[in-house]
């Protein structure tokens, strides 16, 4: 222990020991040195400091945005989800609620104004009519096939008018019960459309909604039975 | 691409990577729908599907005393019991022997679990004046009918106990909807076999407020093997004036789900019933 201490205290061998004060013997070093480079710094400042107008107003500048084209997103192939809601007015409207609707489909955008798409969509309903049977629920399962024309209102916005046809079933045998006798068998269903679409500022997305009306003659009771759908839809576009 | 698109127009990127999996979740979900949906075991049966008894002015007495009349309608709803192959039969037989004392000649092919039954009916009256009015169930099996009798015994009506009955007043124009739900009915399955068994009292077995597994006297008369109800007569029974008005409507539907491939389908054979009548006995006093 006292043999480390005696190291600590001594200059090791071979150095000289500080006679000068260090602190002030650097700032006397660093004042030279800044006296001697002074003239050529000032030279350095007033060479930047020129008028540059290009450099210093560009800067200031956002990047000058261009313009979106339809180009930019995709086209042809897509598929799309849809969240919605069906109705009915007349002979299934009189014994139905309206229900949630949901629709998976596959597309392909043929032009700008030409689509085709099919579909599959299953809807729930509760039936509203006086008892017996109680209340059930049952569900409305289509399988689609659609013709759009599409006008593009701008790069990003769309609407579309679309016509539609395939085939529709309701499982089960309650409806039969209130008179609905051909709702057990797949029956011919057509209608149409009219949809607007937003493509998001992504290459492959779009949102959009849609709302329509179509025809179940297998699903007419004393009267015809016309279905009323409306829903937003989720796109990709590969 | 998507990100030069983006700095080019000088905005933001927009993340929107949620939107691909909505596809795939959507997919499943419904698919998963689409499975519930086509997996339906509901069945309502009958033909026709809404079943009607009606009293009215027209209908003649079940019984009449001194102007006093028991009015009884009732209609029998079959269920559509596919028909079991001969082997199916032969196997039935054959394995009746496993189980003595049996009351059937074999053992059931539509079995106390494999259909449940469920009756939803409303009751009108059409009259101005309440009604008290009283819905009658009685079951049967592929052996055996339970037929309860209205007797007058020492100058009293009697009437036999039904093996579902509930008696509701139904003010004037008014209507009520009720639901006899599948325990209910296979209560009625139970004490069908436990009457048909030697039970010593009928009307105690079918009385509503005792329950086979909790009533040690019907307990014990419980066969070890219980036919499912393969339909029943649903009715409904008005005391009254013979004079009076009466106009009741029964409105009833009957709905099946299916656990045993047991009902018939459009082109099946139907089974062919012919259950033995069965009147409640009475123990001996």
């Amino acid at each position: 222990m006292s043999a480390h201490a005696s190291t600590r205290a001594m200059p090791a061998a071979g150095t000289r020991p500080c006679q000068w004060p260090c602190a002030p013997r650097a700032l006397a070093l660093l004042v030279a040195l800044a006296a001697l480079a002074a003239p050529a710094r000032a030279d350095t400042l007033a060479a930047s400091e020129a008028p540059d107008p290009t450099r210093l107003d560009v800067e200031r500048l956002p990047p000058e945005a261009i313009a979106l084209t339809r180009d930019m997103f995709a086209s042809g192939p897509f598929v799309f989800a849809e969240l919605g809601g069906r109705g009915f007015a007349g002979g299934l409207g009189r014994v139905a609620d309206p229900g949630v609707l949901g629709r998976v489909g596959v597309g392909y955008e043929l032009t700008v104004w030409l689509i085709f798409a099919v579909s599959a969509e299953l809807s729930l309903h509760e039936t509203a009519a006086p008892a017996p049977p109680a209340p059930a629920s049952f569900q409305l399962v289509d399988g689609v096939g659609e013709a759009r024309l599409r006008l593009p209102l701008s790069v990003r916005a769309a609407l579309w008018l679309g016509g539609e046809a395939g085939l529709g079933w309701v499982p089960g045998s309650l409806l039969p019960v209130y008179g609905i006798e051909d709702a057990e068998s797949l029956s011919l269903i057509y209608g149409g459309s009219l949809g607007f679409d937003w493509h998001l500022l992504s290459k492959h997305h779009s949102l959009g909604l849609r709302a329509g009306a179509r025809r179940y003659p297998g699903l007419d009771g004393d009267d015809p039975t016309v279905g009323i759908h409306a829903g937003a839809t989720l796109a990709y576009v590969f | 691409m998507k990100r030069e698109i983006h700095r080019k127009a000088g905005r933001r990127e927009v993340q929107a990577r949620f939107v691909l999996p909505v596809f795939p979740t959507s997919c499943s979900i419904l698919c998963a729908l689409l499975t519930l949906g086509c997996n339906d075991e509901r069945r309502y049966v009958g033909d026709p599907q809404v079943v009607q008894v009606a009293i009215t002015g027209a209908t003649a007495p079940a019984l009449m005393g001194d102007g006093a009349a028991i009015f009884v309608v009732e209609q029998r709803i079959e269920l559509p019991i596919r028909a079991p192959s001969q082997t199916a039969l032969a196997d039935l037989q054959t394995a009746a022997a496993k189980f003595e004392g049996l009351p059937f000649p074999r053992m059931p092919w539509v079995a106390r679990d494999d259909l449940a039954v469920s009756v939803d009916f409303t009751l009108y009256n059409l009259d101005e004046q309440p009604h008290d009015l009283t819905v009658t169930l009685n079951g049967f099996n592929e052996f055996d009918e339970y037929v309860p009798a209205i007797a007058i015994v020492d100058d009293e009506v009697v009437i036999d106990f039904s093996q579902w009955e509930r008696l509701y007043r139904v003010e004037g124009k008014q209507r009520l909807t009720r639901t006899i739900r599948e325990e209910e009915l296979d209560e009625a399955a139970v004490d069908l076999a436990t009457v048909v068994n030697g039970a010593p009292s009928s009307n105690q077995v079918v009385y509503f407020e005792n329950l086979s597994d909790r009533d040690t006297r019907s307990r014990a008369f419980i066969p070890k093997v219980v036919p499912g109800l393969a339909g029943f007569r649903i009715g409904v029974r008005l005391s009254g004036g013979a004079d009076e008005p009466r106009n009741v409507l029964l409105e009833a539907t009957v709905k099946v789900r299916e656990v045993e491939d047991r009902l018939a389908a459009d082109d099946d054979e139907v089974f062919m019933l012919m259950p033995e009548p069965f009147t409640p006995v009475a123990p001996e006093l």
